[in-house]
């Protein structure tokens, strides 16, 4: 039998196991996933096999039966057991951009049952308190989180956690994916404010409620299945964060004045 | 689909819901869309929480809300038509 190397990673408090039999594979995420890398006991166990395979079409696709969710690509094809918490892959070669994959949808299902959820945004903090700035890709996330630098610690320009501890939301850095040329932070902060991002030619603040807002929040969380259970708490944690947190549609120029309005009106 | 009053209708297996304020929040899972319910709406979306056959909603609202039989049976096939496209519910004969 092949020895497998194993990885423990934790991410706002919940820590998960990789395990492969390939050393390229760990390699790669101990320097990726550096500073999340933790000695704790883990909650949920991925395995990660790299073989060369053809399985599927260009494009993921992911499809829930029952208590299994279903990843097939071109380069991968994987499977996770949504009841207990474990999960296997192969992938076609040992690239990061094949490695990062399982564990990101894993961890997003994982959080889940721990009152967690991970969304696309840029994460900021400064001292204890944590701003979320989200959209989709070409939103802006990377742009703020230059303009902040200086002013914000910045967590993760691109995926972020958020989780319910005592009764209390907070944001938290992920090891995953990011773009901006800085290291991803292993901290955390209560949550004041989200922002969904907007490119404008003017600087614009409008507060939101009701079904825009959840929609807003909702269809920026990554959650992979369709399973009913999982979706409802999405649902549930969505709304109690908007009962919680204000959330304001931020119309923006690519300069850093809506640090100006946010120091003035939120941190 | 062709639905009738002698259709029956329940909740989509995979559909996510909550009522906030008297409103229904329905959430279709493969596109995670929103869709709010009215009054009437989120009567019926209660109702179906169990298979119920079309035409027993339709006496159903006529009973709870000020309402001819005639519209109500218009407005609920017209409704759960609605659901059905968006794959909010399951039908069958």
């Amino acid at each position: 039998m092949s020895k497998k190397f194993e990885l423990k990673v934790k991410i706002a408090g919940i820590c998960f196991s990789i395990v492969s039999e390939s050393p390229e594979v760990i390699q790669l995420l101990k320097k990726w996933y550096d500073g999340f890398l933790s000695s704790g006991k883990p909650v949920g166990r991925i395995e990660i096999e790299v073989n060369d395979i053809e399985a599927g079409h260009r494009g993921v696709n992911f499809f829930t039966k029952n208590e299994h969710v279903y990843a097939l690509d071109r380069d991968f094809m994987g499977c996770i057991n949504l009841r207990e918490d474990w999960g296997k892959i192969i992938i076609k070669d040992a690239r990061y951009s094949l490695v990062d994959i399982f564990p990101r949808v894993f961890y997003s299902m994982l959080a889940l049952k721990y009152d967690g959820f991970l969304i696309h945004a840029a994460g900021m903090l400064k001292g204890d308190s944590g701003l979320l700035f989200t959209g989709p890709s070409g939103a802006g996330k990377t742009t703020v989180s230059r303009l902040s630098q200086e002013r914000y610690q910045i967590v993760n320009d691109d995926i972020v956690a958020v989780r319910k501890i005592d009764g209390e939301f907070r944001l938290f850095g992920t090891p995953f994916w990011g773009t901006i040329n800085i290291k991803r932070k292993n901290r955390s902060g209560r949550l004041k404010a989200i922002f969904v991002l907007k490119k404008d030619n003017r600087l614009h603040f409008k507060k939101m409620g009701g079904r825009e807002a959840l929609g807003a929040l909702m269809s920026n969380i990554l959650l992979f299945t369709t399973q009913l259970q999982m979706n409802e708490k999405i649902l549930d944690l969505s709304l109690e964060v908007l009962k919680k947190t204000p959330i304001y549609k931020m119309h923006f120029l690519p300069e850093d004045s809506f640090l100006g309005w946010i120091n003035e009106h939120i941190t | 689909m062709n639905i009738s009053l002698d259709h029956r209708v329940v909740r989509g297996k995979k559909t996510a819901s909550r009522i906030i304020d008297g409103e229904a929040i329905v959430v279709t899972p493969e596109n995670r869309m929103l869709h709010s319910l009215n009054k009437v709406g989120t009567r019926i979306w209660e109702i179906i929480k169990e298979e119920k056959r079309i035409r027993d909603i339709v006496d159903l609202i006529c009973q709870e809300f000020e309402v001819s039989k005639d519209k109500a049976r218009e407005d609920v096939l017209e409704f759960i038509q609605k659901l059905d496209q968006r794959q909010m519910v399951d039908i069958r004969p």
